[in-house]
């Protein structure tokens, strides 16, 4: 099982965030969010939780798991 | 910025003049003294103005690429190559003033004075190597600066931390590769420790530096604050790599040495280690970082 994640999707929503934007609001790297973003990191509890207090959204709209059938 | 790039690209272009007319006057120099022929003072003088120049012009690239990183905030493989081979190409410099005083001593008292003359001109080799790369440095510094693209300020730094970890790669090849020159070059063994410590300095010295500025840019914060969660995840793992690896070679090195396939002089064990491990570390953490 993998997690997806609609990151890049609410990033356009909300202004068309920049990656590096992002990471600022949240206080990580930009190579962080970039490796959420492609599936390459799992984020932390916390880090989740900043995501989706920044979007406005709950953290099951942002991240999702793929399950490996899909 | 403007300004002190294109400054630096004229410098590197002067010195890469005055490298090739300084391998010109050496090899003037080097005949005149193989056919004993009298040595014009205006050439050792020239030589020593054209050193003077380089070792500034050396300078001023370092303070270049500092301020290149500062500017642009961000990583990049040519900078870091070109800031370590700076501080070697520095040292060698101060080999060269060296090894010149020496033949013109030895020369008057009738010694060989080959092996030193092989010395300056592979130094001045380096020399060339570095001009070349720090030219190309300053061209593609030119061009981003001239796109003048605006940059967003990162509140958690990445730059440094990658740029850390490229020099420590840089550093550590560039060390392994002359440690291992060294081992066999065939130098008497009673020289070859101090050799190998001055050596590891050199190389060591540019990735201190850029590690020590890290340290200083993160001293108002909590250790916990230092890397965020993903460069702690990277740095982990790397070390943990950096121990698996370091132990099989260790054994490898101690079964070929036991079975004497290879012979190590003693003095070798510790550099030769240190490097291996700031290249596992630094290798593993930047491909962990980078990975896509």
């Amino acid at each position: 099982m993998k997690l997806g994640n609609n990151i890049r999707k609410y990033r356009f929503e909300h202004g068309e965030l920049t990656q590096q934007e992002l990471a600022n609001e949240v206080n990580v790297t930009r190579l962080t969010i970039h490796s959420i973003e492609t599936g390459k990191f799992m984020p932390s509890t916390l880090l989740a939780i900043k995501l989706a207090m920044f979007f406005g959204k709950t953290v099951e709209e942002i991240f999702y798991i793929i399950k490996d059938e899909d | 910025m403007k300004f002190i790039n294109r400054l630096s690209t004229v410098l590197s272009i002067i010195m890469l003049c005055l490298i090739a007319g300084n391998i010109l006057l050496l090899s003037d120099i080097k005949t005149a003294i193989q056919t004993g022929s009298a040595i014009q003072e205006w050439m050792s003088f020239t030589v020593a103005i054209f050193l003077i120049i380089i070792g500034l012009s050396h300078l001023f690239a370092i303070l270049n690429s500092v301020k290149l990183f500062l500017h642009f905030r961000n990583d990049s493989l040519l900078r870091s190559a070109t800031f370590v081979i700076c501080f070697f190409s520095l040292f060698l410099l101060a080999v060269d003033v060296m090894m010149l005083s020496d033949i013109g001593h030895e020369y008057i008292a009738g010694y060989d004075t080959t092996d030193e003359w092989r010395i300056v001109f592979a130094g001045h080799a380096v020399h060339v190597v570095f001009a070349l790369l720090l030219l190309f440095q300053c061209i593609a510094a030119n061009r981003l600066i001239s796109k003048n693209s605006e940059l967003t300020t990162a509140v958690k730094d990445e730059a440094l931390f990658l740029t850390v970890t490229q020099i420590g790669i840089v550093s550590a090849i560039l060390g392994l590769i002359c440690l291992f020159l060294l081992s066999g070059a065939g130098l008497p063994q009673k020289h070859l420790g101090g050799l190998y410590f001055l050596l590891c300095i050199v190389f060591i010295l540019p990735y201190g530096l850029a590690t020590g500025y890290w340290f200083f840019t993160k001293r108002k914060e909590y250790p916990a604050d230092w890397y965020d969660e993903k460069q702690f995840a990277d740095i982990s793992l790397g070390a943990f790599v950096t121990l698996l690896s370091t132990i099989f070679i260790a054994l490898v090195i101690y079964c070929l040495l036991t079975f004497r396939i290879i012979d190590i002089n003693t003095s070798l064990w510790f550099p030769e280690y240190f490097m291996l491990s700031l290249l596992l570390f630094s290798g593993s953490t930047l491909y962990l970082s980078k990975r896509v």
